[in-house]
């Protein structure tokens, strides 16, 4: 059919003039090593086609650095589709568990084990997350806390 | 010939033979125009064959090599990019033009040529042009348009300002894109050489 072959050439004009990488994509790419000032960042692209490179590191807010770890994903492209411009963001979710706390947040700040013996009275401190010793006769006395302040540059609900 | 980028020829030889590879075109006095044939639009009939020249070595549409540099010149990146690709610098290249300093580029495993235009379009002082040249080789600099001399006698057979373009007649196809003639810029320009005669056709810069 003539016109199969009219759409197979248009088809594969259409994909000649399309780059097959370019510089205005994002592409996935593992952490090598942060730099100490932690701007920058080395990478591993994925795919084959985009070279080993440095990054700069486009954080979640301003004034913010973050710490990244050897071996997370990130996306790299360039800044405006420039070659002289590469940058890194859009973390890839991986292994971390720790949630972040927010101002207004509750704390646990350990617990105060009271005992009032004949001996005399003892006020012992647990810190989070160790066990208090078991009552009675001891009281355990649970301190809990606030967030009272928090970042001036990043704000979440 | 396009004033940014790789010149072609299309040509028809008396020959039975495959051509492949590299070739180079003599015309009456000598001049050469060194190239590569390019087998897509190549291809014998029954009396001879039909030939694809590109400028060079052909290696402008190889995939060029992944590469990031941190403050490199453009002779660094270019020399790279070219030389991968078997490709050469014309030594008549813009010296100023290649000592450019970067802070950084990335050049990606796409086409050479890409890459090459990425560069010069990217980091280049406004008004850089590159292009092959007859000796094959690849020009990196900015065009003076100064008055073509030494091509012998010019005569314009058709000239049509509305669109730009003239026809000239003349014995050799020495004109070239970058220079000027009677004043006016050569963007492009094609040469058609036949039995019976010679015609430059060109396009002015607008």
């Amino acid at each position: 059919m003539i016109s199969d072959r009219v759409k197979a050439s248009l088809e594969k004009l259409i994909r000649a003039a399309l780059p097959t990488v370019d510089y205005y994509a994002l592409y996935r790419a593992k952490v090598v090593s942060q730099s100490s000032d932690k701007k920058k960042v080395d990478v591993k692209p994925d795919n084959p086609k985009i070279p080993d490179l440095t990054a700069e590191l486009v954080t979640f807010g301003p004034k913010s650095t973050i710490t990244i770890a050897s071996g997370s994903y990130v996306l790299v492209g360039w800044d405006g589709g420039d070659p002289s411009k590469p940058i890194a963001m859009g973390f890839y979710a991986a292994s971390g568990t720790k949630e972040i706390a927010r101002k207004g947040d509750t704390a646990d700040a350990g617990t105060l084990v009271f005992f009032g013996g004949t001996a005399g009275a003892t006020l012992t401190y647990v810190p989070p997350g160790v066990t208090a010793p078991p009552a009675p006769p001891a009281t355990n006395i649970p301190i809990s806390a606030e967030i009272d302040s928090g970042s001036d540059t990043l704000k979440i609900d | 010939m396009p004033r940014v980028g790789a010149w072609t020829a299309d040509l028809f030889v008396d020959t039975d033979k495959t051509l492949t590879g590299s070739v180079s075109i003599k015309v009456q006095d000598g001049t050469e125009f060194k190239g590569t044939v390019d087998p897509t639009r190549t291809g014998n009939v029954n009396s001879g064959a039909y030939l694809r020249v590109i400028g060079g070595a052909g290696g402008l549409s190889k995939t060029a090599k992944a590469k990031f540099y941190n403050n490199p010149t453009i002779r660094t990146v270019l020399s790279s990019l070219l030389s991968d690709a078997g490709e050469t610098l014309s030594n008549s290249s813009s010296s100023a033009t290649l000592g450019t300093s970067i802070k950084a580029w990335t050049v990606l495993g796409a086409p050479t040529g890409a890459g090459v235009k990425a560069l010069l379009e990217g980091a280049a002082p406004a008004g850089t042009v590159w292009r092959t040249l007859r000796d094959g080789s690849i020009f990196v600099g900015t065009d003076s348009f100064t008055e073509a001399s030494g091509v012998g006698e010019v005569l314009v057979t058709s000239d049509i300002p509305a669109e730009g373009r003239a026809e000239l007649a003349i014995d050799l196809p020495l004109l070239v894109p970058g220079q000027a003639i009677k004043g006016k810029k050569i963007s492009y320009i094609e040469h058609v050489i036949t039995p019976e005669k010679t015609r430059s056709f060109v396009w002015y810069e607008s």
